[in-house]
């Protein structure tokens, strides 16, 4: 009994400590935006490569997923004769739910994963402690740029991901379901407000931060070797895709 | 003469979890001598240097680096003292996303204003100090043990340093290099007349190097001298180490 009152403290303190180091690591990456020495080609780089190198990606999740609402939307709509607004539908939920989230699940895959790698095998190679030690902080050198990048990538991916899952929706809708296309598009615009999208922007941007962070967090504090890196890439992205979608909740009903 | 020393560590000490790691070590390090830290894998020596360069913060005990105490300090002054130290990392440390010649530019076009042209022939200059020529465009990973280990030397001479700091810097050669690197040890000590400390399980290195030797056994500085006072010590455990036998006082595990 005693013993698992001491696992449950245990287990209790330890995601305690961790939330801790995670808000100290946010604090210091945001306060190294501010103060000198500055990074820019570091954070330009590591827009191209959670960015630029994503695009492919988010363009086929958002296409996809565009296209297969169309299907279940219409599946339901057609029940009670309200095909023509297929359209506003997927908008809606593209704009304001899928887009960011599944954009956000995929970058994390790709690059959250790959930040905890890179840092994580740095640590175990005493990268990191060399950094320090030629007196640069590695936090700022290494963390900022790619909290900063993602903030400020994953809203402009959310972009395309939201305009490619419409046009799915409209391929789909209009191609194969014969839709009327200006009903289509036209409920689009009826419905649609530019809030709906800001919404989904402002999402984005938090979930950015969450799998940098996480990413960074995890392989910042690597340790035992090859094994130790890997553990960490995959801590990471359970971590931040878990953190993503219980963020997504709070942050929608917040500005529900 | 006096002796000047530049470092000096006073009753520090250090646990992880229950393991004392550093038990209350004081050693002084003279100015413009090199000074091997000798002791067994896993005895502390790495944590002993970390703790030197402020990338790890003691339980207690001070460290006096040019006459003031680092482990209080905030990260500003402490990157201040930084500038003043060059360390060698065990497997070199070098940054693999970087070539060789961007790797030794590193700590220049962080910390001064020089301009490219400069800078490459600093990197020049370092990596022949070295013995090194025409790497500067090669990856850390095409590159042998030994000369990323040259690689690593290069840049933290980059900057002039006053205290150079090898973590093991033997560890993982074949004898010839080994000694290469003895040889280097000595050669960069003559050209900079920067203090050194090195830290150690080799033998023959150290007592190539050293001008003093500092035995770490169990947390604590338990024998200093020179190194023909060492060689001439009596104890058996001191025999033991120095003569690499498993069998003697020292237990294994």
């Amino acid at each position: 009994m005693v013993k698992v009152l001491e696992n449950v403290g245990r287990g209790a303190a330890s995601v305690v400590e961790e939330a801790g180091r995670l808000g100290i690591m946010l604090f210091q990456s945001l306060m190294w935006v501010v103060r000198p020495p500055y990074f820019g080609r570091l954070i330009l780089k590591q827009m191209e490569f959670v960015g630029v190198k994503s695009i492919t990606v988010v363009i086929l999740t958002g296409a996809f997923t565009g296209m297969v609402m169309a299907f279940q939307i219409y599946y339901g709509f057609n029940k009670f004769g309200a095909e023509s607004m297929v359209g506003a539908a997927v908008a809606l939920a593209m704009t304001r739910e899928l887009g960011p989230v599944l954009t956000a699940l995929m970058v994390n895959a790709r690059a959250g994963s790959a930040m905890a790698a890179e840092l994580g095998t740095m640590r175990v190679t005493e990268q990191i402690d060399a950094l320090a030690v030629m007196a640069v902080n590695p936090v700022n050198y290494l963390v900022t740029p790619r909290v900063l990048a993602s903030i400020i990538m994953l809203p402009v991916l959310t972009v395309v991901s939201d305009y490619v899952g419409m046009l799915g929706g409209y391929m789909v809708a209009c191609g194969l379901l014969k839709v009327n296309p200006g009903m289509f598009v036209g409920n689009i615009y009826d419905i649609l407000e530019i809030n709906d999208i800001f919404n989904g922007l402002i999402k984005a941007s938090f979930f950015g931060m969450i799998l940098s962070l996480v990413g960074c967090y995890k392989g910042f504090y690597t340790y035992g070797g090859a094994e130790g890196v890997g553990r960490a890439t995959t801590e990471a992205v359970v971590l931040s895709s878990i953190l993503i979608l219980i963020f997504d909740y709070v942050l929608t009903a917040l500005m529900f | 003469m006096v002796k000047k020393e530049i470092i000096r560590i006073i009753d520090l000490k250090k646990s992880f979890g229950p393991f004392k790691v550093l038990n209350g070590v004081n050693l002084g390090v003279e100015q413009g001598k090199t000074t091997v830290i000798l002791g067994r894998s896993g005895g502390g020596k790495t944590v002993l240097m970390k703790h030197i360069i402020g990338l790890m913060r003691p339980d207690s005990g001070k460290i006096i680096v040019e006459g003031s105490d680092i482990t209080v300090m905030d990260d500003i002054a402490l990157d201040r003292v930084r500038m003043n130290f060059g360390m060698c990392f065990q497997d070199a440390a070098l940054f693999d996303s970087m070539t060789s010649g961007e790797n030794v530019a590193f700590p220049l076009r962080m910390h001064t204003k020089k301009r490219e042209d400069e800078i490459a022939h600093i990197v020049r200059e370092k990596l022949a100090q070295v013995g090194l020529k025409d790497v500067e465009q090669k990856m850390p990973s095409d590159l042998s043990g030994g000369m990323r280990k040259r690689v690593g030397l290069a840049r933290a001479l980059a900057l002039d340093p006053k205290i150079l700091l090898f973590d093991e810097p033997t560890t993982g050669l074949d004898p010839i290099m080994s000694d290469a690197i003895s040889e280097l040890i000595l050669e960069t000590k003559r050209a900079t007349g920067a203090t050194l400390v090195v830290i150690s399980h080799d033998i023959g290195g150290t007592f190539k190097v050293a001008d003093k030797v500092a035995m770490l056994f169990g947390g604590r500085i338990v024998l200093e001298g020179g190194p023909d006072e060492i060689r001439a010590n009596s104890n058996e455990a001191v025999r033991q180490f120095i003569e690499g036998r498993a069998k003697g006082p020292i237990p294994l595990i």
